[in-house]
């Protein structure tokens, strides 16, 4: 009996380590990656079948969007708006229909004259009703006041035809900040509905223009991209040019006549305290910002000859960047700030010059005919703006070779080009023929979409500001 | 004095060149301007089918296709026309065999009709054991071929945007997808590739592919003929342009 249960002992010992045994042998398998297929069946077989091909030869047609009222939870007050937060949903949705309406690519439809949703609504819209109305894309919307005083702002993107939802989001602001809530919303349906990349919510530096035409009062100025929030930076006492934003908002560049001789200064915004770049008594002009900030491209004329020099944005020793006897001005850094795109009449007459940042390789791109004049760089970098003078002054891109070249605006005097920070919408200044007043417009990339920007007086030398985290 | 008047007459007629010249010089300028307004052709469709196709190929392909068989006449001319109506033997029995076509000679004896329509049997092929009648074919045609692509096409194009920016009219998006012979769709339609991409439209290049699934999806379910289902269940590398004319 003992020999019995002992072999059986042995048997149920012996049988897992035989198991073992075979399994030492053969590998669990590597730690190597594992490879990664297009996980597409027709890849897997080619099959033959039909084909066909469907073309869009329609005009360029506008997207149509309903945006109704955003909704609330409950209706509470708000020192974003007297009427509660109600009434400050109607008029988030109010502004971003102003923002989508003004660029020639989508039909929006503003809450005025479409129904509420109820705040349930938003989540599980009643698609029947928005495709009876012809609309293709539904935003839709909520605001809540939280008990902090802050305000919750969701904003929701709807196919009306494919009954999906495209893209949502939300975003916690200030009571003051509401309007950017609805640029942020206005910025999600464009990048989404575009594929580009967003630019409502950014601020705009321009010279606001006031007086007779002799003794014009030209004043810094600051807006939202839609004209709202405005404000004059300067008394108007001494005159103002060629404004530019720094990447952080924090400061502007400018050009200030405050003795007479123009002098590049730099306008602090948080303590409004202004710095001159250079002590010089040189005319210094065309200021610019590198990439990062930190650095500063400028032009200074030196015994009848002007050239661009490079300095650190806080203070320093001065860089000469070109050295030839003609006038070269107006240097634009490419966005990885390796390039520096310059305008120089030593060939006889205006025409853009490319060179490295540290003044090397200097090399002419523009060989189209016109002049060319106040080249800017693409934040992008795929392209530079430019005015060309050919007659009229009109704006003008090109590649950064110089090819390609492509007249947007047909206006009698647009110049001064700068890029919006997604890099498809450049806004320039435009002088009536007869009248000499001058606005502020933008043109995208196609030169199809052309708008004016409203401002509350005459201005000039635009510059767009980077997209606001 | 006489040389006078006759000045004065050179001077009127001269003036009356002038002005009718001048005239002239106008009716022409407002012509040339108006001539300058040219006048596009307007767009149409062209299908290109080959007429002579390289390959056998009907509207309807059949493996095979029955022949066409003959009755046998009947010496006498019979008056009865109940008696030309064939057994449905008839039409299955015609094998080529020792004892040659029983049944229809018999039916041939007895009603003797000598009308071609009623009990010949038709057929395009050289099969004896097929009831198929139609051409035989190893594919469809390329008409209707060509037909069941412009009618997908012409279903989806009012759904078809292409989205707008700058050198979109480069991209080219290419879809495959399936379909069920109601028509609907079988699983999600796929980009299969897409071509003309370049740093400017890189942007629009995800949303031209999105717009080409979408325009799929509004135009399913398709209404197409429900005979060629194996024509058009399996659709390959659909092509969405914003334009061919370029």
């Amino acid at each position: 009996m003992k020999s019995v249960s002992l072999v059986a002992l042995l048997l149920t010992a012996a049988w897992p380590a035989a198991l073992f045994a075979q399994d030492l042998g053969a590998p669990v398998g590597d730690d190597g990656p594992v490879e990664t297929t297009a996980p597409d069946a027709s890849q897997v077989k080619e099959e033959e079948g039909i084909s066909f091909t469907v073309t869009d030869e329609s005009a360029w047609s506008d997207i149509g969007i309903a945006i109704p009222a955003f909704a609330t939870d409950r209706e509470r007050a708000t020192p974003a708006n007297e009427g509660g937060t109600g009434a400050l949903g109607r008029e988030i949705a109010r502004v971003i229909t102003a923002n989508l309406r003004n660029n020639g690519l989508f039909k929006p439809v503003g809450p005025d004259s479409l129904p509420q949703p109820a705040f349930p609504q938003i989540t599980a819209p009643a698609y029947g009703t928005w495709s009876g109305k012809g609309a293709e894309m539904l935003v839709h919307g909520y605001v809540r006041a939280r008990d902090d005083g802050k305000l919750v702002v969701g904003c929701y993107l709807y196919d009306v035809a494919l009954q999906d939802q495209l893209v949502r989001e939300g975003w916690v602001v200030g009571p003051a900040d509401w309007r950017r809530a609805a640029h942020k919303c206005s910025d999600l349906i464009f990048s989404r509905l575009t594929g580009e990349s967003p630019f409502f919510d950014s601020r705009i530096a321009y010279i606001a223009e006031t007086g007779p035409k002799d003794r014009r009062v030209k004043r810094l100025a600051v807006m939202d991209s839609d004209g709202a929030n405005h404000r004059f930076l300067t008394l108007g006492s001494a005159t103002a040019l060629t404004p530019r934003y720094s990447p952080d908002y924090s400061k502007i560049l400018y050009l200030s006549y405050v003795d007479g001789n123009p002098r590049i200064y730099v306008y602090d915004i948080g303590t409004g305290k202004q710095t001159l770049v250079t002590e010089n008594r040189n005319p210094t002009i065309a200021p610019r910002w590198s990439p990062d900030g930190k650095a500063i491209l400028y032009s200074m004329a030196v015994a009848g000859n002007t050239d661009i020099y490079r300095v650190p944005a806080t203070g320093g020793q001065s860089v000469r960047l070109t050295n030839n006897p003609g006038i070269d001005v107006g240097g634009s850094f490419s966005p990885d700030g390796r390039k520096i795109v310059f305008e120089s009449d030593r060939s006889g007459s205006q025409q853009c010059y490319v060179m490295d940042a540290d003044g090397s390789n200097q090399k002419r791109i523009s060989f189209a005919g016109g002049r060319c004049a106040t080249p800017e760089w693409s934040p992008r970098g795929d392209q530079i703006a430019f005015t060309r003078i050919a007659g009229d002054f009109n704006v003008a891109v090109m590649s950064t070779s110089g090819g390609n070249l492509r007249v947007l605006t047909k206006g009698w005097q647009d110049e001064a080009p700068t890029w919006a920070p997604n890099g498809r919408i450049i806004q320039f200044f435009r002088t009536e023929k007869n009248t000499g007043r001058s606005g502020i417009w933008q043109v995208d990339l196609t030169g199809q979409n052309e708008r004016r920007l409203p401002t509350p007086v005459d201005a000039s030398d635009p510059a767009w500001g980077p997209i606001r985290p | 004095m006489a040389e006078l008047a006759f000045r004065n007459e050179e001077k009127v007629g001269l003036l009356a060149a002038l002005v009718l010249h001048g005239a002239l010089v106008a009716v022409l300028l407002m012509q040339a301007v108006r001539s300058e307004v040219s006048v596009f052709p307007e767009r149409m469709t062209v299908s290109l089918a080959t007429e002579v196709g390289l390959e056998a190929a009907s509207p309807d392909p059949v493996a095979e296709s029955r022949a066409a068989i003959a009755p046998t006449l009947a010496d006498d001319p019979a008056p009865a026309p109940e008696a030309a109506q064939p057994e449905p033997a008839a039409r299955v029995a015609p094998v080529p065999s020792p004892k040659p076509a029983v049944t229809p000679a018999k039916a041939a004896k007895k009603g003797g009709g000598s009308r071609i329509g009623d009990d010949f049997l038709e057929g395009k092929g050289a099969s004896t054991d097929t009831a198929e009648t139609r051409a035989p074919a190893s594919q469809i045609g390329a008409s209707a071929k060509a037909s069941i692509g412009q009618a997908l096409a012409r279903q989806v194009k009012p759904h078809w945007t292409a989205p707008q920016g700058l050198d979109v009219d480069q991209l080219v998006t290419l879809v495959d997808f399936d379909l069920n012979p109601d028509g609907s769709l079988k699983g999600r339609p796929r980009v299969r590739s897409q071509s003309g991409v370049n740093d400017s439209n890189r942007a629009q290049a995800a949303r031209h592919a999105e717009n080409a699934i979408r325009a799929v999806q509004l135009a399913a379910p398709f209404d197409l003929p429900e005979e060629y289902y194996e024509a058009w269940k399996i659709v390959r590398g659909a092509r969405f342009d914003r334009n061919t004319s370029r």
